[in-house]
């Protein structure tokens, strides 16, 4: 028996995992927690096999970074991370973090029974791409990563001063960028850039 | 020099100042004028009635003009001519004309004697231009505020479209269950195995129904904490009322979570005691356990180091009891 632990807020969602779950009788739902700060207390339980873990969680906890040190902590259980957000970072961050797989909730079409199966069996299951978002003129895949990190950086309210240190490059690299940026999507400004890659989710540096 | 000489000099040194597009006038102790140009006895005729007769005078009389003949004092606190200058010797008016003009006095001084310039310069086109900047910063400060909302709420919003989206899935449930009930009725020769899967559909469409109320319901924060302590075999013992404000407690709650992995990964306690006391100004929060006491001292690790992080961005102190291993936090109110 697997023993499962659901760290997702959406109630209508955790009753969807609970039910999906249960058509595989090798799952057994352990608990499920809103709060993916809780999840590394529910570890120590030792009775943890697999974790599905949503990446923005109740309080603003992100379940990426609980995934993150629980990983480290508990190498062996395993780690599915779930989102119906687009955020372009969450992917490559759970890759890199060691995360044994990924879910798009919205987007993907791969099955989260399916995902569960094959990564309680050792495979790591990650989406083949990212949700294409349109921004402006432009769709979400024709940004590169060093964009991505200013357009981050412009959401957190950074000056170009601030976003070259931070990056450490020059001030006039990051306004060759957000030139190059703003010449793709068509926006006017770069509030008008932040205001519409937050509105579509596609970056959320609280996570 | 020959008096022709010197008059001619004089009358070629007024005609240069006089073809100078600004006002200027160079006065002596006193205030008396040495030279003062056409633009600037035109300006000062308008704020004044009267040309420059005394020069101190003259500066008193437009310090005290506010409106007059058509002739406004302007006084933005958001324009900034001269940092360096004494606000009393800069001044700045709006003309019938609806041109705009700076006053600006200085002393002039060499060893032998002391020269007061006062000088006009039209600045309506600058005046203009940064009070669009202005206009424009204050709608950049505007949309940098909706941002910032916007982005500490942007998940909450999308918890609101997920349960849009997830009514909408429902009400096509319960449609298709609808009809696929009406045909079941209606055949007489349904199966067993088609009843079952009707039953299933109409299973997961209340059970869906009945998680929508509870959508955007979250459980307070330390029924869960009591119940994943409860799972490692840990109480949460609370004294004193948990504090209202949202950053208050989530902060102690950060606290409560960092004690307990702790206490009862290193000591193996069972029982976790937070004792909240407020004053007018601050939250003390001591937070305790019974397990076992640390041999030697124990130094800070990540988790708590992070903790004490968290803490002191929000103007929060932490003290560790180290013979107890006790967490003494105090929060600003």
């Amino acid at each position: 028996m697997i023993n499962v632990l659901i760290v997702e807020d959406s109630s209508i969602t955790r009753d969807m995992i609970v039910r999906k779950l249960s058509e595989n009788k090798d799952f057994s739902v352990f608990t499920a927690i809103e709060n993916a700060a809780n999840a590394e207390i529910v570890c120590m339980s030792g009775s943890i096999d697999l974790i599905l873990m949503d990446v923005c969680t109740a309080d603003d906890e992100s379940g990426l970074k609980a995934a993150m040190k629980i990983k480290t902590l508990y190498p062996e259980i395993k780690i599915i991370l779930m989102t119906s957000m687009p955020e372009y970072s969450f992917l490559t961050r759970a890759i890199e973090g060691g995360i044994d797989s990924f879910w798009y909730k919205e987007y993907g079409d791969v099955d989260l029974l399916e995902i569960c199966v094959r990564t309680m069996s050792g495979q790591r299951v990650f989406p083949e791409q990212r949700p294409s978002i349109r921004i402006g003129l432009s769709e979400s895949g024709t940004f590169t990563d060093r964009e991505y990190e200013i357009i981050r950086e412009l959401a957190l309210g950074n000056k170009y001063g601030e976003i070259a240190a931070h990056l450490g490059i020059t001030e006039n690299t990051v306004k060759y960028h957000v030139k190059n940026i703003m010449s793709k999507t068509g926006c006017k400004n770069t509030v008008a850039l932040v205001a519409e890659v937050v509105e579509k989710r596609l970056v959320l540096p609280k996570y | 020099m020959r008096p022709n000489k010197k008059a001619a000099l004089y009358r070629s040194i007024k005609e240069a100042i006089d073809s100078y597009p600004g006002g200027l006038c160079f006065s002596a102790e006193g205030g008396r004028p040495i030279l003062v140009n056409k633009k600037m006895n035109t300006l000062i005729w308008a704020l004044t009635g009267h040309t420059v007769l005394n020069a101190d005078i003259m500066w008193k009389e437009i310090s005290a003009v506010t409106s007059k003949g058509g002739c406004t004092r302007i006084n933005e606190p958001w324009f900034e001519l001269d940092k360096q200058a004494d606000d009393k010797d800069s001044l700045i008016f709006r003309f019938p004309d609806e041109s705009i003009w700076h006053f600006r006095r200085q002393l002039l001084s060499d060893d032998s004697i002391d020269t007061i310039q006062t000088e006009a310069t039209e600045i309506t086109e600058l005046f203009d231009v940064s009070r669009e900047l202005y206009k424009n910063n204050l709608i950049l400060d505007e949309l940098k505020k909706r941002q910032q909302a916007l982005l500490e709420n942007i998940v909450e919003i999308n918890r609101d479209k997920e349960l849009l989206v997830a009514k909408m899935r429902i009400h096509d449930e319960l449609g298709r269950c609808i009809v696929a009930a009406k045909k079941f009725l209606t055949t007489q020769d349904a199966t067993e195995s088609e009843y079952d899967t009707l039953l299933k559909s109409w299973s997961e469409a209340t059970s869906d129904m009945r998680s929508v109320p509870l959508q955007g319901i979250t459980t307070p924060g330390e029924e869960e904490l009591d119940r994943v302590a409860d799972l490692v075999g840990c109480r949460i013992k609370y004294t004193g009322k948990m504090p209202e404000p949202r950053r208050v407690r989530l902060l102690i709650y950060s606290s409560i979570r960092e004690a307990l992995t702790n206490a009862v990964r290193h000591g193996g306690a069972n029982e976790i005691m937070v004792d909240i006391a407020d004053t007018s100004s601050s939250y003390r929060v001591v937070i305790s356990n019974n397990g076992r006491q640390p041999i030697t001292k124990i130094t800070e690790g990540g988790g708590i180091k992070n903790l004490r992080k968290l803490l002191e961005q929000e103007g929060a102190t932490l003290t560790l009891r180290y013979n107890s291993f006790a967490l003494d936090i105090n929060i600003p109110a």
